[in-house]
């Protein structure tokens, strides 16, 4: 029978099943698309903070950059507007260098600051498609797209179906509803860019373990000297700019990062020690051994 | 108490130097502070890892008050049993100090008067303790800038006291000892003299800071000589001991925290070689 | 009395004289005695410092006048905590009109994420936790919510800068 002769609840109970089908179907090409795939393979031993940032995105690149010079007393807050101090490196990688270069400009807001790292990420790239942990431009275009066609093949179905039925004069409320959602579901789920591959999907959620004892200690350093650059660096790149627990990095992270509005805690305050405000709640708790006291433990 | 399997030098494990102690190659061994693990839920991952590693963990406590009037709060034992299964410690550390009284909290350890009351009254809460607790008890000489008056016994005699009335061992903190021949002209000797190897847990170093001529033990300051040269007294009368650096807060840059542990190391070496020149002779 | 009583009662003197500044008891050296309050004093007041880095801040120099004021007539009845001792501090500045209008943010995370018994215990809020709340100073409303799971969510209006 064709589907299009269909009565209106009898083509429903086809077309949304085939609907969630396209779905599922987009989401795995999706993935398997993330090519290359597999384990995380050899890590490199000395990790690169940026190429680690470049796991987790653009932005995290950005924000990794951000970080170190702040870290390094490059850039500062001063209340709650990032400013460049003048005190800058010379030998200072590329990302560092066009981000200073924004923000002694003003350029601060997310989108700006994206903007100027944009040439020093395309630089950042090749090394990292060869290495398998991006995919390339081809393959990241054939994963956007390929994935789309069976959401798209059931979306015309769906508008064929509307039309014949204004066409009858029958109702196509639902329908049109249903197509609504399958389009929007559509570009939310499967219309963002493909970046990182399966291994680099890997390859993060290997770091983001192994660096657990970078991530308590950044979240709880009350000074920056405790921390060194490397260290900021890679945090950020993995755990984002709430993972540093310290003042100045919580101010940043408001100004470069605003939508980013919830609280430190979230995936790290699991364990009842609450992690809000990057985990500086911890070091409060307990009776406290030493400290400024005059006895001692 | 005897055979603790603890040996060289280890540190106390905070959050703020989690990856410090991650990347040091062999820690001795590490003490958990109970009051600062997250009361429910996961254990920090990297102390899981210190232990898939062999690294022996000690947990240590400051709110049981064991120098306390009232007898320690079963509920309190009850928690901190709990805390020394969850990390696997093989050994708990308190106090000889009381931290609470009249329902008011101090916020600290408070010395405890040298008078046969407080002594009796020490023992038996440290023996309920003994009896509520997993893992062997070792109890701790704490540091002060005031002294009660009218003491009946010295420091020394305190410590001695205790362990011969408790099967409980002792952690000797050269830095509080330090701070009590500064601030009360402690017998340092008479101290170090008084503890048998066997009965000995481990050593704490730590730093401090001297101010208006009274030594206040920070755990936030540099390593003073004064503590490490006990240290050393302390291994050239015992040999090599389980000893471990304590640092609290303002943590400093990992070359300078490496390099205190490196100045305990060779503290502890010197003192035991003499100690094994001694033992040849 | 017991050893038990004599001890219970000469350390709750010598507690008292420590937290609330009772008269020193006798025999004890006065300055000694004076100069241990102080420190006992700072160590509380860095403890909420680094529990709560953003109130520090935003009172500056008088954050160390203004604690030790109030610490010093607020003695600690629970197991010492540094977070529930600063959110009862701010609370105390709010009650004076004091509050720094930036502090307010990580107050509503605060109490998304816990309570204080009656006995002034901090205790994990569970579940979902909505705080609604209108700032003293902007008079602008703040919305956090505690998800299941503890994640908070938090709708602060940014402070304009006078």
């Amino acid at each position: 029978m064709n589907p299009l002769d269909m009565s209106g609840p009898q083509f429903l109970e086809l077309f949304v099943p085939l609907a969630v089908l396209a779905f599922a179907v987009g989401l795995a090409l999706r993935l398997y698309l993330r090519q290359p795939g597999g384990g995380p393979g050899a890590l490199p031993r000395n990790l690169d903070p940026y190429e680690v940032a470049m796991l987790s995105g653009p932005n995290a690149v950005v924000h990794a950059a951000l970080a170190r010079l702040l870290h390094a007393g490059s850039i500062r807050m001063n209340g709650a507007q990032l400013e460049a101090t003048g005190s800058r490196q010379a030998d200072a990688p590329f990302i560092e260098r066009v981000i200073y270069r924004a923000v002694s400009d003003g350029s601060v807001t997310p989108s700006e600051l994206l903007e100027r790292a944009e040439p020093a990420i395309e630089k950042l790239k090749p090394a990292l498609i060869q290495r398998g942990w991006l995919v390339d431009d081809t393959s990241a275009t054939r994963a956007r797209w390929v994935p789309l066609l069976p959401c798209f093949a059931v979306l015309l179905l769906g508008l064929a179906k509307i039309s014949v039925g204004l066409e009858r004069d029958r109702p196509v409320g639902l329908l049109v509803l249903s197509c609504c959602i399958i389009g929007l579901g559509t570009c939310f789920l499967l219309g963002k860019r493909v970046w990182s591959s399966r291994r680099g999907i890997a390859v993060r959620l290997t770091l983001r373990r192994q660096e657990q004892p970078l991530r308590i200690t950044a979240g709880s350093a009350s000074s920056p000297e405790a921390l060194n650059s490397h260290d900021v660096g890679i945090a950020v790149a993995l755990f984002g700019l709430g993972a540093v627990g310290l003042t100045d990095f919580e101010l940043m992270r408001r100004q470069v990062a605003p939508s980013s509005s919830f609280g430190g805690g979230g995936d790290s305050s699991s364990s009842g020690c609450s992690g809000g405000d990057g985990g500086s709640g911890c070091g409060g708790g307990g009776g406290g051994c030493g400290g400024c006291g005059g006895g001692g433990d | 108490m005897t055979g603790l399997s603890l040996q060289g030098v280890g540190i106390g494990w905070r959050r703020e130097l989690a990856l410090f102690i991650d990347r040091l190659p062999s820690p001795g061994f590490v003490e958990v502070l109970a009051e600062h693990l997250p009361a429910s839920g996961a254990v920090p991952e990297p102390l899981l890892r210190l232990r898939e590693r062999g690294v022996p963990v000690v947990l240590h406590a400051v709110s049981l008050g064991l120098g306390s009037a009232e007898p320690p709060d079963p509920r309190r034992l009850d928690w901190l049993a709990r805390q020394a299964e969850r990390v696997g410690a093989i050994c708990i550390s308190e106090h000889l100090a009381f931290v609470r009284a009249g329902g008011l909290e101090s916020g600290h350890l408070l010395p405890l008067p040298r008078s046969e009351d407080a002594l009796d009254v020490l023992a038996e809460n440290v023996l309920r303790a003994q009896a509520a607790l997993p893992v062997p008890l070792a109890l701790e000489n704490v540091a002060s800038l005031f002294e009660w008056p009218d003491a009946a016994f010295s420091e020394a005699e305190l410590l001695a006291g205790v362990l011969s009335r408790t099967q409980a061992s002792l952690l000797l903190d050269v830095a509080n000892l330090h701070a009590h021949v500064l601030n009360h002209d402690t017998d340092a000797d008479a101290v170090l003299a008084c503890v048998p190897r066997e009965r000995l847990a481990y050593v704490h170093v730590a730093g401090g800071v001297q101010r208006d001529g009274l030594y206040h033990d920070t755990h936030a300051h540099p390593l003073h000589a004064g503590p490490l040269a006990l240290l050393e007294l302390l291994a050239e009368r015992l040999g090599p001991v389980p000893v471990m650096l304590e640092r609290d807060d303002r943590f400093p840059a990992e070359a300078e925290l490496a390099s205190e542990l490196s100045a305990v190391a060779t503290a502890l070496d010197r003192g035991a070689s003499r100690w094994r020149a001694e033992a040849r002779r | 009395m017991s050893a038990r009583e004599r001890l219970a009662q000469a350390q709750a003197e010598l507690v008292q004289a420590l937290g609330v500044g009772a008269p020193v008891p006798s025999g004890f050296d006065p300055a000694r005695v004076l100069a241990a309050a102080q420190s006992l004093i700072h160590k509380r007041r860095r403890g909420v410092e680094r529990a709560w880095p953003p109130l520090a801040a935003a009172l500056g120099t008088d954050f160390a006048v203004r604690f030790e004021h109030w610490a010093r007539t607020h003695p600690m009845a629970v197991e010492p905590d540094a977070l529930a001792d600063g959110r009862r501090f701010a609370a105390s500045l709010q009650q004076e009109g004091r509050l720094p209008a930036e502090v307010s943010g990580v107050l509503l995370d605060f109490d998304a994420r816990w309570r204080l018994t009656s006995e002034g215990e901090r205790a994990p809020r569970r579940g979902v936790w909505l705080v609604v709340r209108r700032d003293d100073t902007t008079r602008r409303l703040q919305v956090a919510l505690r998800l299941p799971g503890g994640r908070v969510w938090r709708w602060v209006p940014k402070v304009r800068a006078p």
